[in-house]
């Protein structure tokens, strides 16, 4: 009989969008490996880096949001 | 005086009775048509009511005039108690609810922006010693996979 006025509706995204952001194995660190790289490649690498992380953390946050404790935290 | 007005009096005893009781009649007549107007202006009052409700005044079966409109209507009132409160208790969920979201992802936010910061150090640090020579090693490949957040390939 009773039903309420005001009702949460939960409007899930596909599940496609709530993948946690890929985060795949980096640069090897193997002492026998030196490389010569230039510094403005140097430069672009750090670039690419800084934006995955950043990329990743804002994904991560953002399906955190929508399902609590979906995504490992960003640290982890 | 007072004596011949008796006698009158008694000669007309029979008439006097009777206009008394006339007028104790007329008196009555006014009082039922009164409490019979106002009755049928209740009744017609509480018609009205039921049919707000989507009920019938009227007695049906057993039940008598009224009942069942009376158990309508409160339902009606407990229907919008009930209501009332399960609005409130989702609408201070919800409320509730984002707060922890805000609170979490105010958490996540900051553990974020520090483990960029301090990878970001590092990674300058290492960087600043490959720049004579351009030749990096194992430091400078860990640096950018902490700024990038990854672990090392194997």
């Amino acid at each position: 009989m009773s039903t309420p006025i005001v009702v949460k509706v939960k409007d899930t995204p596909p599940a496609e969008l709530l993948r946690c952001a890929d985060r795949p194995e980096g640069l090897p660190e193997d002492p026998a490996l030196i490389a010569q790289i230039p510094t403005r490649i140097r430069a672009g690498i750090i670039r690419l880096a800084r934006s995955f992380a950043a990329n990743a953390d804002h994904l991560d946050r953002l399906i955190n949001w929508n399902t609590p404790a979906a995504c490992r935290s960003p640290e982890g | 005086m007072i004596p011949a007005l008796f006698a009158k009096v008694k000669a007309e005893a029979f008439f006097l009775v009777l206009l008394a009781v006339a007028a104790v009649g007329a008196w009555l007549y006014v009082q039922y048509r009164q409490v019979s107007a106002d009755r049928d202006d209740l009744q017609h009052r509480a018609e009205l009511i039921c049919a707000g409700s989507g009920t019938d005044f009227a007695a049906i079966g057993k039940t008598a005039r009224g009942v069942r409109c009376a158990q309508t209507v409160a339902g009606l009132v407990k229907f919008k108690g009930d209501s009332d409160q399960l609005a409130a208790a989702t609408l201070a969920q919800a409320m509730a609810d984002h707060d922890a979201r805000q609170n979490n992802d105010t958490r996540a936010a900051r553990a974020a922006a520090e483990a960029a910061s301090s990878a970001a150090q590092r990674m300058e640090m290492a960087d600043a010693q490959a720049e004579r020579t351009n030749l990096v090693d194992r430091d400078w490949f860990r640096a950018v996979n902490g700024v990038a957040g990854l672990r090392a390939a194997r």
